[in-house]
């Protein structure tokens, strides 16, 4: 500490040296100068002197014949002279430390942990309502007081906990689990066939089918019905118990296929970019441009958000406004041609992969004079059962209206 | 008379009753010096205090003065002997 303010003081260390040194010594010792780090040399004494005090020795140094000779300088009065020059960087440098002290003392970020039911953007409302927002005051912050708050005003959130780490909020809150309530009833009343098909498969859960294997059917007939009879011992029915509609059923179906190539299409021939920036700060945002084309144009819109979790939010997002000049393009017929299997082969590859059996494929591929057409039709062995809307006649294969 | 037996009472220190200097010694690396009149001579291996009413001398290898003001002088290093001569 001592050394410390030894240096904003400033001082001097220098070679004593003459016939009396020591009753130069304690001549200055009477007028309250003092010595430092005092050191026997061979052609002296070494020792420091604040520069206050060095600045009255003279008279003594003349009595005693005693020579001084400043071997180093040291302190914040020598490293201001030695960077006279250098002003600006020092006064950046003092600049840095005002800004870093203004950020770290302030709140600039919100950070939420634990929470699920309640968004970051609703807690941020919350708090801005509570006259917290970016930009202020930590001390202004008071973390019990608003942990009270928050429980008061969320009862949902059996558990709050607020922090501040540096510059950032932290909240860390636990959201109470909600009671549990009444499942809905999710039952499907009837399952209904989608297309038109022959029933090749068919595994009944729950309900009565009303159709059977091999059956043709067509799209709303009814496959399953919700309800169930409850027959006595004689066979007659006691009542239709509702149970509801669940099945797999799996049936032959015909799906057409039709894709026309034309080789005279039109695409865009774009021309060179002009970009357009937007910087946003929050809700606000300030642009700039320069040749933006007017008409036929395609915008490719880029956004940078570099801290996410910062609010107000900053982000760069930039535009590219590209014009485009629609031209006739044609394509050869044997290009078409390949397009047009490509496309076939992934619509089988498609079937495939959703577990759908393609059992024949219908589909020729046509060559005309200036387009190319694949058309026909797949036979496929799909599921058709989707549930309806409508009620189904307890007793039948009928569908009603709901009351 | 007076002085006398205030000085010999314990209601003021010695050093303050009696006008005596005070050394504090800390082993043999460090010695602290108060009420002196000044330094009659200073080398590295024997430094000679002048007291009231005596001299100081302190015999030792690589001795250094840490500080040196009117109140006191802080002397370090190895510390050999320190003796009291009458004038």
């Amino acid at each position: 500490m001592e050394r410390w303010i030894r240096f904003f003081r400033s001082y001097v260390i220098c070679q004593i040296s003459g016939p009396d040194v020591e009753r130069f010594l304690n001549m200055c010792r009477h007028r309250d100068i003092t010595f430092f780090d005092m050191c026997r040399e061979a052609d002296g004494i070494r020792a420091g002197i604040l520069v206050e005090d060095f600045k009255r020795i003279k008279p003594m140094a003349v009595k005693t014949r005693t020579k001084i000779h400043i071997k180093r300088r040291r302190g914040v009065r020598f490293l201001l002279h030695r960077y006279r020059r250098r002003r600006g960087f020092v006064l950046g440098f003092l600049l840095f430390i005002v800004i870093l002290s203004f950020l770290t003392s302030h709140i600039w970020a919100f950070e939420f942990e634990g929470n699920s039911r309640y968004t970051d953007e609703k807690l941020v409302k919350y708090l801005v309502t509570q006259r917290i927002r970016p930009g202020v005051r930590v001390s202004a912050i008071s973390g019990s007081e608003l942990e009270e708050n928050i429980r008061l005003t969320f009862p949902d959130i059996s558990w709050v906990s607020v922090q501040t780490k540096g510059s950032v909020l932290m909240i860390h809150l636990e959201e109470m689990i909600p009671p549990r309530t009444e499942q809905e009833d999710t039952r499907v009343p009837a399952l209904v066939a989608a297309c038109d098909g022959e029933i090749v498969a068919m595994v009944t859960r729950s309900g009565t089918p009303v159709t059977t294997l091999g059956q043709t059917v067509a799209a709303g007939d009814m496959l399953i019905n919700g309800y169930e009879s409850i027959k006595d011992d004689n066979g007659e029915v006691l009542q239709e118990k509702y149970v509801g509609a669940d099945g797999d059923i799996y049936a032959k179906v015909q799906e057409d296929y039709e894709k026309i190539y034309p080789a005279a299409t039109e695409v865009k021939q774009y021309g060179p970019s002009h970009p357009k920036y937007t910087l946003r700060l929050g809700d606000h945002g300030l642009s700039m441009a320069f040749g933006l084309p007017e008409e036929n144009y395609d915008v490719f819109t880029e956004i940078l958000t570099p801290w996410p979790d910062l609010f107000p939010r900053i982000s760069l997002q930039k535009d590219f406004y590209r014009a485009f000049e629609t031209v006739p393009s044609f394509t050869s017929l044997a290009q078409l041609k390949a397009q047009a299997q490509a496309d076939l082969q992934a619509t089988l590859e498609n079937y495939d992969a959703s577990g759908i059996q393609v059992l024949a494929n219908h589909v020729a591929i046509e060559t005309g004079t200036d387009s190319v057409k694949a058309s026909g039709y797949f036979t496929v062995i799909r599921s058709i059962g989707q549930p309806s809307v409508l009620q189904p006649d307890p007793t039948g294969s009928a569908l009603t209206a709901d009351e | 008379m007076l002085k006398k037996m205030i000085s010999n009472s314990d209601a003021l220190p010695k050093d303050i009753s009696r006008d005596v200097s005070v050394a504090l010694i800390n082993g043999s690396e460090q010695i602290k010096v108060q009420n002196f009149n000044g330094i009659l001579k200073y080398g590295s291996d024997e430094i000679v205090l002048r007291l009231k009413k005596q001299r100081m001398f302190i015999r030792g290898r690589t001795l250094d003065i840490k500080y040196y003001n009117s109140d006191e002088v802080c002397i370090c290093g190895n510390i050999d002997s320190v003796a009291y001569v009458g004038e």
